[in-house]
This record gives structure tokens, C-alpha cells and sequence, in this order.
């Protein structure tokens, strides 16, 4: 499994182990403090926009023990944010690039999968 | 309602006794998130899938029960079972998950012929 | 659709094939399903209409039912046969 391999710390004490991809090696490590240090290692800042997605997507991880791909993250932001938030445009101008995966990595999970 | 491009997977094995339901959800869920409709139909022992008292197994085990629940979140919201897949069981429609539909066995040719895509795990 | 079994025709795999064979259908007998050849009374011989039911007369012979092919019903393919099969069907599905 890749997520087994150590690949980079995350922080300069190297506690917090990440794999090739930069996903946490161990999801214990999550809190909202590392979540600040991921979003900065992607040259992110986390405002309460972007928390409230974090949020939509480790519930959502709760719920089914796996990451969101696009279609249901979309879904699963209507359903828990409203209309106005549950559109891809918008996860993009928070999220660029990959909202699934960038939202994924944030908030400690592992990487979506059937996901680009 | 035009079935153009609509993909039916066929599941047919039991959780836990091969990877053949692991695969056959992996492809709906891939398919679907690419923007596919897609279908389910869940033949013999398939149906166990849909065993909606389905709770934690031995550690590290991976359940099945939340990838079904999942499934509407990607919006594959027909799953279909025979009545004489349910009977063969033992089992009652009230025993399955919510989003399950029960279909009458005469059914099936149809429904087999009028999607494009078939695939059978 | 051209159904592919390789299961013995009175599997489980058969009987699901078998429910969902429609008017028009093709079948193919392949590996363990050509032991169909044996019985003369198999559903799957007349499952719908204007359904040909094709055997893959390699797996038949080393399976020693050539015999039984001949005195069947079957339409016996070779791998060509085969490979046109699938090109006369635009669906094809594995029972397996």
C-alpha cells in the first residue's frame, strides 16, 4: 500500500509522516492545526469557507469510509451548505485544480478513489 | 426515457467472498463519477450486498454496507433484484436497503437488452 | 447480445444467464458449458425465440463430447466462428 511509504515530514519536527502524494501516512495525525499546515504547504489559506467544506468531506468520510469524488462532493456540499455552495465553480475557486483531492489531503484522508 | 448510454452492472458475488462485488461497485462508482447514469442489478448472491443489518466485520475487513449506502451520492439510485433472487434467499424485500427495488423475473430481458453497456461481475 | 457461458450448464451462473436471454439472443457454449451437450433437455437449448445456441467445438473435443455434438442441436463454432460471433453482436456478456 502506498500510503504505508514515508515519503516527507510535513513539519520541521518530523513528527507528521506524509506519502509520495501528500496524503497523511497516519490519519490520527489530522487535527485542525496540521489541516493549516497542509493548506499551507499547497500555498492555501483556510478561512471558514474552506472549513465548512473540510467538514462536509470528513462527515461525508464518516458516513461511507471513502474520500468524495467530484459528482457526490458536489452533492454532499447542496445537501449540507445549500444550493448556492453545492456547485462545482464554486470548490473550484476554493479548491483550485482538484477539489476532491485537494479537500481529501487537507482534511487527512486518504486519497479519493475514481477520482482524476 | 432513452437507456442510450446507460450502463448496466450486474453483481452476482457475496461480500467477503471475492473481490468480484469490490470490482462491480468500483466500476458504477467510476462510471458514475464521469458523469455516467448507471444501474445495478444484483443477481443470486449478489443480493446479500444489499443486506441492509450488514455491521463491522473482523478488524481491517472492509464492509460494504457504507459503498451501497454511497451510492446515491453518485447518483446510481436503481438497484434492482429479482424476486426470485430474493426467494431463492430466503429473504424478504424489507430485509434490504432502502433504495433497493424489487422487479418481477420476466423483467430482466428487457431491461438486459435496452442498456448499451453490460458488465457482469 | 451474444451471452458467453463457461459454467456448467445447471451453475448458477447458467440460470442467471438464462434469465435474462431475450428474443434474438446469441449464446455460446465455451470450456465447462459445452457439458450442455449432454443434456438433450437443457432449458437453454430453446431459452427464447430465435435464439441460436452456438458450442466452441474445441472445448467440446478435448472434452471428449464431440460424439454428443454431432447428435445434438448445437451449432458448433471453431475460433473463428468465434471471433465472428462476437463481430455479428454489438453487446457481448460473460456469465462466468
Amino acid at each position: 500500500m502506498s500510503d504505508e511509504i514515508l515519503y516527507r515530514y510535513l513539519d520541521a519536527d518530523e513528527q507528521i509522516k506524509l506519502d509520495p502524494e501528500g496524503y497523511l501516512v497516519e490519519q490520527g495525525d489530522w487535527d485542525e492545526g496540521v489541516a493549516d499546515l497542509l493548506a499551507k504547504d499547497e500555498a492555501l489559506t483556510l478561512t471558514e469557507e474552506h472549513w465548512e467544506l473540510i467538514r462536509v468531506v470528513r462527515d461525508f468520510y464518516a458516513r461511507y469510509e471513502m474520500a468524495p469524488a467530484m459528482r457526490p462532493l458536489v452533492k454532499a456540499t447542496k445537501q449540507a451548505l445549500g444550493e448556492e455552495k453545492g456547485r462545482s465553480v464554486y470548490l473550484m475557486s476554493l479548491f483550485p485544480g482538484s477539489p476532491p483531492k485537494r479537500l481529501a489531503r487537507i482534511a487527512g484522508l486518504p486519497k479519493p478513489t475514481n477520482c482524476l | 426515457m432513452s437507456h442510450e448510454h446507460e450502463r448496466l452492472v450486474i453483481i452476482r458475488h457475496a461480500p467477503y467472498s471475492s473481490n468480484a462485488l469490490r470490482e462491480g461497485l468500483d466500476v458504477a462508482l467510476v462510471a458514475a463519477a464521469f458523469g455516467q447514469t448507471v444501474s445495478l442489478l444484483f443477481l443470486g448472491q449478489g443480493v446479500l450486498a444489499l443486506l441492509k443489518e450488514q455491521a463491522a466485520g473482523a478488524p481491517g475487513q472492509k464492509a460494504t454496507l457504507p459503498t451501497i449506502d454511497m451510492l446515491e451520492m453518485y447518483d446510481i439510485d436503481q438497484l434492482l433484484v429479482p424476486q426470485s433472487a430474493l426467494d431463492a434467499l430466503n429473504l424478504q424485500a424489507a430485509q434490504l436497503v432502502d433504495g433497493a427495488t424489487v422487479v418481477a423475473d420476466d423483467t430482466l430481458p428487457e431491461l438486459v437488452q435496452r442498456h448499451s453497456y453490460v458488465m457482469n461481475f | 447480445m451474444l451471452h458467453v457461458l463457461n459454467k456448467p450448464p445447471h451453475s448458477e451462473a447458467a440460470a442467471q444467464m438464462l434469465s435474462t436471454v431475450a428474443e434474438g439472443d446469441g449464446i455460446l457454449l465455451i470450456e465447462d458449458a459445452v457439458q450442455a451437450l449432454l443434456h438433450a433437455d437443457w432449458q437453454g437449448w430453446d431459452a427464447a425465440a430465435d435464439v441460436s445456441v452456438c458450442v466452441l467445438k474445441e472445448d467440446a473435443a478435448s472434452r471428449g463430447l464431440s460424439g454428443a455434438a454431432l447428435n445434438s442441436q448445437a451449432i458448433l463454432v471453431d475460433m473463428e466462428g468465434f471471433v465472428e460471433l462476437t463481430e455479428q453482436h454489438t453487446k457481448i456478456l460473460s456469465w462466468y
